[in-house]
């Protein structure tokens, strides 16, 4: 059986400030990526359901516990990194307030793309629903780097963090060569 | 279909409120699979749209997913993991849970504690789709699972639908348009 040849192009469009005025201004730009074989994969996953708290009144992006993988591309090489993160997922608000969770994967703090700043946004309220979002990495040279699904769990706007249930929660992080 | 969007917010409410209070005893330990790379790949499409389960004549518990299943051989000397993933645009109706999990020869894939229960509403340990669904504002849905390591020898992977739990006044229909079933092997 021939290794299967992985050829990533990743159209990512990046919605910019025309998120906040309207349809009609959104700036979109486009990422391509091509990698090549498979050569590793992570696969981190969780049974049962967790709680995210967040922090009232910040923006701040916080790891969802046990969501990691660490990586390592080979020295003289390089590598694309693939990640998928999947679950059952209850955005809820105690306080006032719309509720809104999001979600990110980084890679050694930097977030994976597509990526426009207020990535993954939910509004999923009180109904929990199966959730995935996919990412990839830029080219990266040999070294070793961590994989992490983070949460957004509330905005400056409302008066309290909206915790974050998950369930069955999984992140797979796949290693192309470059 | 209103009265089931109605139904299945106020269900909803409520397993918010349950969560909280569940939470602590409810997780189990984080487990990885770190797998080599990828040797095999199978692939299951359908344009649908399937129809999966019955209002009238429904079947309790777990139900294959006619089409969404792979076999593999892992040869002689070798492991391997398994890697599956169901993407499908979805329509649940009838029941507020649509629920979905992945097999290999019969034994689940992970994140799976074994836990779910099929009479209770929006249960999220297998929820693929849900009574928010309607006609006319329909989701895709992605769900992910692994499994391994395997020796030698020839598996099954398969997904499974549970629509209908005995005593249950009738029976949900899970409708797949587009559908997807990749399975992916990887040397362990």
């Amino acid at each position: 059986m021939r290794s299967p040849r992985l050829v990533i192009i990743l159209a990512a469009a990046l919605v910019g400030a025309g998120a906040v005025v309207g349809v009609a201004e959104a700036v979109t730009s486009t990422q391509s990526v091509t990698g090549k074989a498979v050569s590793g994969v992570r696969f981190v996953s969780q049974a049962g359901m967790i709680r995210v708290d967040g922090q009232a009144q910040t923006s701040n992006w916080v790891d969802i516990p046990g969501a990691t993988a660490t990586v390592t591309i080979p020295a003289s090489t390089n590598g694309v990194l693939l990640a998928n993160f999947d679950a059952f997922s209850v955005c809820s608000a105690p306080g006032s307030g719309p509720p809104a969770c999001g979600w990110r994967i980084t890679v050694n703090g930097q977030p994976m793309n597509p990526d426009n700043g207020s990535d993954a946004v939910m509004s999923a309220g009180s109904n929990g629903e199966l959730r995935s979002i996919q990412r990839s990495s830029n080219v990266l040279a040999a070294g070793t780097y961590t994989v992490q699904a983070q949460a957004l769990l509330n905005d400056p706007a409302y008066t309290a963090a909206n915790p974050l249930f998950l369930t069955n929660w999984s992140l797979e992080v796949q290693q192309a060569k470059a | 279909m209103r009265r089931y969007t109605l139904i299945g917010l106020l269900a909803s409410l409520a397993a918010v409120v349950t969560v909280g209070v569940a939470v602590a005893e409810a997780s189990d330990p984080v487990q990885t699979i770190s797998a080599g790379a990828i040797t095999h790949v199978k692939v299951k499409t359908g344009t649908g749209p399937l129809a999966i389960g019955s209002q009238t004549t429904p079947v309790a518990g777990w139900v294959n997913i006619p089409g969404a299943s792979a076999s593999v051989t892992i040869a002689t000397g070798q492991q391997a993991d398994f890697i599956a993933r169901l993407s499908a645009h979805t329509l649940c109706q009838y029941r507020y849970d649509c629920d979905v999990r992945f097999t290999v020869n019969g034994q689940l894939m992970q994140p799976d504690n074994g836990q779910f229960d099929g009479t209770a509403n929006y249960d999220g340990a297998e929820l693929f789709a849900s009574a928010n669904d309607t006609p006319s504002q329909q989701y895709i849905r992605t769900m992910v699972r692994a499994a391994g390591p395997y020796p030698a020898g020839a598996y099954t992977v398969r997904a499974q639908a549970f629509l209908y739990a005995t005593g249950e006044p009738f029976g949900g229909v899970l409708t797949l348009t587009n559908w997807q079933f990749l399975v992916e092997t990887a040397k362990a």
